[in-house]
């Protein structure tokens, strides 16, 4: 048996689909000749390779990385957080003093 | 001043990486394995594993492991330098973190940091040169948590400008927009053009010292095989925890006080993810740190251990590793579990502070060679008592938060094998040269003219991601170099 025919065998098995998933066996999956080196190789590209192909990806929601630029920072999203920052700073320095560098109003935690 | 520097792997441009290609998941565990026992490239020499817990990990090119680091950019905090005097085990540094906050303000702006300044966790900072980069919907739903607890919660630091971040999510396998900033990108081309003579498939093979015992130069091998030597009147190691120790083990050189490769620290790591009900799209952005917690940093002797670990909270990206973590089973049922877990899963890792211990060394192999024939590094790891009781208590910790954010779902993985990135304190620097292999200026004390600059003069590996001191330490011994010209 070639590695293709293993792959394909084994994709078959693990990878039945449902849940609005395809079946391996139902996909032109494109297997390479050979495996790469490694620990769990075969599962490595077996999965891989199904999670690659557009239709499983469009069943399940995941796009796969892509380029998207950042929004202008700092993100608008993120300006809920600033009255829980605020707790943070007001509850004050955590850091253990040594060395010269003592926090203004000592060290709470024990040691 | 004229600079020659040796590298044993090449340059690597930013299309190179294979984060933007279909099969990446299968690159970064093979051919972009960041485990150079995986990878195999002609440029890497194999390490002997199987006496580690865990396993080294490393890359071999221009701007070395900064290729394959996830850029959480993080300092060490003022106690991690006085260890000895604060907690009573291990040794303090001979410099404090007053010596270092300069070149700590100086790389975070030449290592593009995006960040928010006042963190309680440490002393007041200057602004960082970007502000931080989008927490998204898991960090905030993790720091509205932690609001609930009273815990510690901070937005990332992560070294990458914003300007040319696109997203890919695949920093730890090199950035594909050169967002990130790996030394290739922000020292190497400016050094190049100012002079600085790089050489690359340059193996060193043994630092040369003149008759009167000071450092005169380095011997190296070509792709060719051929040997060269380039004299100098300074040497710097730069070479990481395991291929410093290995260098200066096949110099023999530096080791009065028999440790060179001893004392190996790596940050046993942790991770902790949980899964939630609503959608996170938490493939969506950079792969470092949304959120970082510091609540339980600092000793606190009731917890049955001294010392403790950062945390950073990170979306679980693609299906693959999902699949391969076992999470979802294979066969029946399969499908339906990875709908229920991809974009939904954040997770906890944990950076643990493990205390120098002269039995984790590196050592050269006796049979174990790289592809020249020179002896390999062999390295020999246990995890201390003290290390498993806090990776016990954090891993607790994080399940804690990710449950009072909502997750539904929790699998841990404690500690992670394959985590070795940081492999610190094989060279340590101190007063002494009977307790310490490098000084305070990084000088080696037998060797004049050696000096150190990377993760194992650390005398102490703290509990945060090494990267901004190993070139906040760099950039120290930079300036006494000069100075001294």
């Amino acid at each position: 048996m070639t590695d293709r025919e293993l792959l394909a065998r084994e994709a078959a098995r693990l990878l039945p689909g449902g849940a609005g998933l395809p079946a391996a066996s139902e996909l032109d999956l494109v297997w390479p000749e050979s495996l790469p080196p490694g620990d769990d190789a075969l599962l490595l590209v077996v999965a891989d390779t199904y999670y690659a192909h557009p239709a499983v990806r469009a069943a399940l929601g995941y796009p796969g990385p892509r380029s998207i630029p950042l929004p202008p920072l700092p993100d608008a999203r993120d300006a809920e957080l600033e009255p829980l920052l605020e707790r943070v700073r007001a509850r004050g320095p955590i850091y253990r003093g040594a060395g010269g560098c003592e926090p203004p109003q000592g060290y709470a935690g024990s040691s | 001043m004229r600079v020659v520097c040796l590298e044993q792997g090449d340059w690597h441009d930013p299309a190179d990486f294979p984060g933007a290609r279909p099969g990446y998941e299968t690159a970064m565990r093979s051919t972009w394995s960041a485990d150079p026992n995986v990878r195999g490239a002609e440029a890497d020499y194999p390490i002997a594993v199987d006496r580690a817990e865990i396993t080294p990990l490393m890359f071999a090119g221009v701007g070395g492991s900064t290729i394959l680091y996830n850029a959480d950019w993080c300092r060490l905090r003022p106690s991690d330098f006085r260890v000895r005097t604060l907690d009573g085990v291990a040794d303090d540094w001979p410099i404090s973190y007053a010596d270092l906050a300069p070149h700590f303000d100086r790389t975070d702006v030449e290592f593009r940091a995006s960040g928010l300044a006042g963190d309680p966790s440490l002393p007041p900072t200057p602004a960082f040169p970007h502000p931080p980069l989008p927490v998204g919907r898991g960090g905030r739903l993790v720091a509205a948590a932690h609001d609930d607890l009273g815990w510690h919660w901070w937005p990332g630091t992560n070294a990458i400008a914003p300007a040319a971040c696109v997203q890919w999510g695949t920093c730890l396998e090199g950035c594909p927009a050169g967002a990130k900033a790996s030394a290739d990108l922000t020292h190497w081309r400016q050094a190049v053009a100012a002079g600085a003579d790089l050489r690359t498939g340059a193996r060193a093979t043994r630092v040369v010292v003149d008759a009167r015992g000071r450092a005169s130069g380095v011997e190296y091998l070509d792709r060719e095989g051929r040997s060269h030597v380039v004299e100098a009147t300074i040497v710097v190691l730069a070479a990481n925890g395991i291929g410093t120790p290995r260098l200066l083990l096949l110099s023999g050189l530096a080791n009065r006080s028999g440790l060179v490769g001893r004392r190996l620290m790596v940050h046993p790591f942790a991770t902790v993810a949980g899964t939630f009900d609503e959608p996170l799209a938490s493939w969506v952005g950079h792969a470092g740190p949304k959120i970082v917690s510091y609540e339980f940093y600092e000793t606190d002797a009731a917890r049955g251990f001294v010392r403790g670990a950062k945390w950073s909270l990170g979306g679980i990206a693609g299906p693959v590793g999902i699949a391969l973590e076992g999470w979802a089973g294979w066969g029946e049922g399969h499908a339906g579990r990875m709908r229920e877990l991809v974009g939904r899963t954040m997770s906890w890792g944990v950076f643990t502070e493990d205390l120098p211990e002269e039995d984790n060394r590196v050592v050269l192999d006796d049979v174990l060679t790289d592809s020249d024939g020179l002896p390999a590094p062999r390295v020999q790891y246990t995890i201390s008592e003290n290390t498993r009781r806090m990776l016990r208590f954090h891993a607790d910790r994080a399940a804690e938060s990710l449950r009072a954010a909502g997750a539904r779902e929790l699998h841990e993985e404690v500690p992670v094998r394959a985590s070795g990135w940081h492999l610190l304190g094989t060279a340590r620097m101190g007063d002494d040269p009977e307790t310490s292999v490098v000084d305070r200026d990084l000088q080696a004390h037998d060797v004049p003219g050696l000096y150190v600059a990377d993760g194992s003069v650390f005398v102490t590996s703290a509990g945060v991601n090494p990267t901004s001191t190993v070139v906040a330490l760099a950039s120290r011994l930079a300036d006494h170099l000069v100075a001294a010209a």
